[in-house]
């Protein structure tokens, strides 16, 4: 009965279920692409594939979305059930399961609990790959001469630093490459600024900062390339995010971290008074150890090894004193050559003086020649003086000693007829004649008898 | 161990802390007393200009602001920053 009513199949449009569907996909796909859709993940599955599927949701319905995995790896957080986002693609049928759905080609976060979550897992990620490491902070030089600013030149960061250093009055070149630091630009031109401050290359440190605000307005220091961009720094950064600890991604991964741009100021402009103390003791130290190195090396000098040792030195100095002494008397007769050939020339000069002075030079000649005779005249009067007494002494004790002297004494000198004197009364006889010698005159006497003593022999 | 700090270059460039670091190990080896007489002079002799350098450092005051862009060749370009006249607050 109903059949009756329907129209025959020759006059119905029937579509294969392939066609509807391509059809519709078709006409959903240019209807609805490139659009935004804001809903909560749910029934999130990651499949071994890479794709994710998940739905959003509002209080109402639930629109399924296909994300596939050349898309979902760059979105910069991991999605989890609940969380609020904007997802951009288009809409489109999958013909297989007939089943409606939405794929996107990027994925945001959407409200404060998704950037939260995604600055956790930004912090988490960096972590992972060692950014924050200790390891890689570079150190601070103490007294920079160069100090690259990157803040807004109009900020009160840029004003605060600037006092901090007319404060201090140390010697100082600070360089602000300017770049905004809130709103969708700051991060990019955070990162450019830090770039053109390394091209540049004349900063030692770079402060990187900027006042005190909100979270929000902070966040470009939690954006991954600014991270990157001072990760990747070759001159070593100081992040000065004013805000509560630890919030600034900045902060983890710069080499150090300032409360403050005035703190960071500071730590760059150190106390004069305070390096000048360092210095002054390290030069003290270093005269200290010098006087007692000195006073060691005395102390060593008396040891009675390097006594010892030291003689060696003496002994050296004698050979020295030998090679001196010869090249001395070298010296001496290579002198007295000159002198003799000086006096020589002298000489003649004296000569051809005199021949124009005769008269002077033969009065003082004559004059010299009477003084030495006189002196010549005394000497040798006071020599035969010595020697004549000499000579009367010698004669007189001579003189002690002669027979003519005893016979003065009263003594006799008895001769025979021969000359030979008597010495005992048996060398003669009576009757002959004997000769007695007086000290003065002679006797010619005739014996008479002799004696002879009982004790001589 | 003698932790050896270069100081390759003229001494009027050092870093100051390098010229500080080099300071506190040349007194280090004086008070160590291990090297020779001679050394020490020389020692000694190399710890005075290097503390005649971080005097004369540390006795500058000049003060110099910049603002550093790019210029059209994108080259990086500093013009000099008039001190700020006078402070507000």
């Amino acid at each position: 009965m109903n059949q009756q009513t329907l129209p025959l199949d020759e006059e119905r449009q029937v579509w294969t279920v392939s066609e509807i569907l391509e059809e519709t996909r078709w006409a959903l796909e240019s209807a609805f692409n490139g659009i935004w859709v804001r809903g909560e993940v749910t029934g999130l599955r990651a499949v071994r594939s890479g794709h994710w599927y998940f739905g959003l949701k509002d209080d109402k319905a639930v629109l399924p979305v296909a994300m596939f995995r050349g898309d979902n790896r760059s979105v910069p957080f991991e999605l989890e059930e609940g969380l609020e986002v904007t997802a951009c693609g288009h809409l489109t049928l999958y013909a297989a399961q007939g089943r409606f759905q939405l794929i996107a080609k990027t994925l945001e976060p959407a409200g404060w609990g998704a950037q939260q979550l995604a600055y956790e897992q930004l912090k988490q990620r960096l972590a992972d790959e060692g950014l924050f490491d200790d390891d890689r902070k570079l150190p601070l030089p103490l007294l920079p001469r160069c100090v690259g600013v990157v803040t807004s030149a109009q900020g009160a960061a840029w004003h605060d630093m600037r006092r901090v250093w007319e404060r201090r009055g140390v010697a100082l070149r600070a360089v602000l490459a300017p770049a905004r630091v809130q709103g969708n630009c700051a991060a990019a031109e955070i990162v450019a600024a830090i770039e053109l401050l390394q091209q540049h290359g004349a900063a030692e440190v770079i402060i990187v900062g900027r006042g005190g605000g909100s979270r929000e307005d902070l966040w470009a220091f939690n954006e991954e390339p600014v991270i990157r961009a001072i990760a990747a720094s070759h001159i070593p950064i100081i992040s000065a995010v004013g805000h509560e600890v630890d919030f600034a991604l900045s902060d983890l991964v710069a080499d150090r971290r300032a409360a403050t741009p005035t703190a960071a100021a500071e730590i760059v402009a150190p106390s004069r008074d305070e390096l000048l103390q360092r210095v002054d003791s390290l030069h003290r130290r270093v005269h200290q150890a010098c006087a007692s190195a000195v006073s060691r090396a005395a102390r060593r000098l008396h040891e009675p090894r390097l006594t010892r040792a030291l003689s060696e030195p003496v002994r050296a100095i004698t050979a020295h004193q030998q090679h001196l002494d010869l090249a001395w008397d070298q010296a001496e007769t290579a002198f007295s050559d000159t002198l003799q050939r000086a006096m020589a020339s002298l000489g003649e000069l004296g000569t051809s003086l005199v021949r124009h002075e005769p008269s002077a030079q033969l009065a003082r000649s004559e004059r010299r020649l009477l003084g030495v005779r006189d002196r010549l005249r005394t000497a040798f009067a006071e020599q035969v003086q010595a020697r004549r007494g000499r000579l009367g002494a010698t004669a007189a004790r001579t003189e002690a000693m002669s027979p003519l002297a005893v016979l003065g004494r009263g003594y006799a000198l008895c001769q025979d007829d021969k000359g030979s004197l008597l010495r005992s009364a048996s060398e003669t006889t009576v009757g002959a004649a004997v000769r007695v010698q007086l000290a003065r005159g002679r006797l010619h006497c005739q014996v008479t008898g002799t004696e002879t003593h009982a004790d001589e022999p | 161990m003698t932790k050896e700090v270069s100081i390759e270059g003229p001494i009027e460039e050092l870093a100051f802390d390098t010229a500080l670091e080099r300071l506190e190990v040349l007194a280090g080896q004086l008070e160590d007393g291990d090297i020779p007489l001679e050394e020490s002079l020389r020692v000694y002799e190399q710890a005075v200009s290097l503390f005649r350098h971080c005097r004369a450092r540390l006795s500058s005051v000049e003060q110099k602001l910049e603002i550093l862009t790019r210029d059209l060749d994108h080259e990086p370009v500093t013009a000099p920053i008039e001190p700020s006249p006078e402070n507000h607050d």
